[in-house]
């Protein structure tokens, strides 16, 4: 799946996504006013706002304007907050790593139609720096 | 045998090495061409998060994903704007393909070992550990003032801690 943060478009493994919804504001709440979680069928995720994790400027800060992508990691579900989901692509996975380095929170890119690059987002790495971003 | 070839086997019994030189700023550069892939504009970049500002990200080089840094930003000389006249030289640096954009690109010239005076501690951008030394440039005419080219180790800058282009497995220093 191909979605979309300001300019960015970032891909994350389709297998890995339960549901994407946009949340209501009763939907939203804070924990210690610093962490955010989303309330989703009983159940309270962590909201991990993408733009704050990669420095990216995104056409929304607003979790009700932007769009919540749920997945599923090993060590339980995430609400990624994006700005818009483009598409379901197959791509090629290439390596950052054969000319560049490891990059956190990222496990590799792809090549798009247009020829600009993707990178794909890893997303067991996404809840570490979640934390360490609440933390810092 | 062609042209090309003569040329080559003239160089290779004059001991003479090509060189491409680019500016940054008010100093003028070179760097081994052999090291040379290809320049091309600056176009498609996609941004890499939590990098050093000097990183601009990543581009599609015909399927091969190569990072691209910007020396302008690096070594804080020149004046950083892209246009339509950015440039960009693609190294090839033995196993690894890195993009360097710089202010332009200016000619390709040929020194003798010898012209290549070695360089004092000081009064370029970089770090002196990365510099072969210094080349006067002759004279394209008499009213030229006399340009100097500083020579660069372009595989042992890029290569370096220094740059973060690359895991350290050791780390030198």
């Amino acid at each position: 799946m191909s979605l979309r943060v300001g300019e960015e478009v970032f891909i994350l493994p389709l297998t890995r996504i339960l549901e994407s919804m946009q949340p209501d504001k009763s939907q939203l709440k804070t924990v210690s006013g610093r962490g955010r979680v989303v309330h989703i069928r009983g159940e309270y995720l962590p909201l991990v706002p993408l733009y704050k994790l990669f420095s990216l400027k995104p056409r929304f800060t607003d979790p009700e304007q932007g769009i919540l992508v749920v997945v599923e990691t090993v060590d339980g579900k995430l609400a990624l907050f994006v700005d818009e989901l483009i598409a379901q692509d197959q791509v090629v996975i290439k390596s950052l790593e054969t000319h560049y380095r490891k990059v956190e929170g990222i496990s590799g890119a792809t090549i798009m139609g247009d020829g600009r690059v993707a990178l794909i987002i890893d997303i067991e790495r996404l809840a570490k720096m979640n934390s360490a971003e609440l933390a810092g | 045998m062609n042209d090309a070839a003569a040329e080559e086997q003239a160089l290779v019994t004059s001991g003479q090495q090509e060189f491409l030189t680019f500016t940054l700023g008010n100093e003028e550069y070179a760097i081994d061409i052999l090291k040379v892939q290809e320049i091309r504009g600056y176009d498609g970049v996609t941004r890499i998060a939590n990098t050093p500002a000097y990183i601009k990200g990543v581009i599609n080089m015909r399927g091969v994903i190569v990072p691209v840094v910007d020396m302008r930003i690096k070594f804080d000389v020149g004046e950083v704007v892209y246009d339509q006249f950015t440039v960009m030289i693609i190294l090839n640096l033995g196993e690894r393909v890195v993009g360097m954009v710089v202010d332009g690109v200016s000619d390709v010239i040929a020194l003798d070992p010898e012209q290549i005076r070695p360089a004092p501690e000081f009064g370029a951008a970089l770090d002196t550990q990365y510099l072969e030394g210094l080349a006067t440039l002759e004279k394209d005419n008499e009213n030229e003032d006399e340009r100097m080219a500083i020579v660069v180790d372009i595989e042992k800058l890029m290569t370096s801690g220094d740059m973060g282009l690359m895991d350290q497995v050791v780390q030198t220093g």
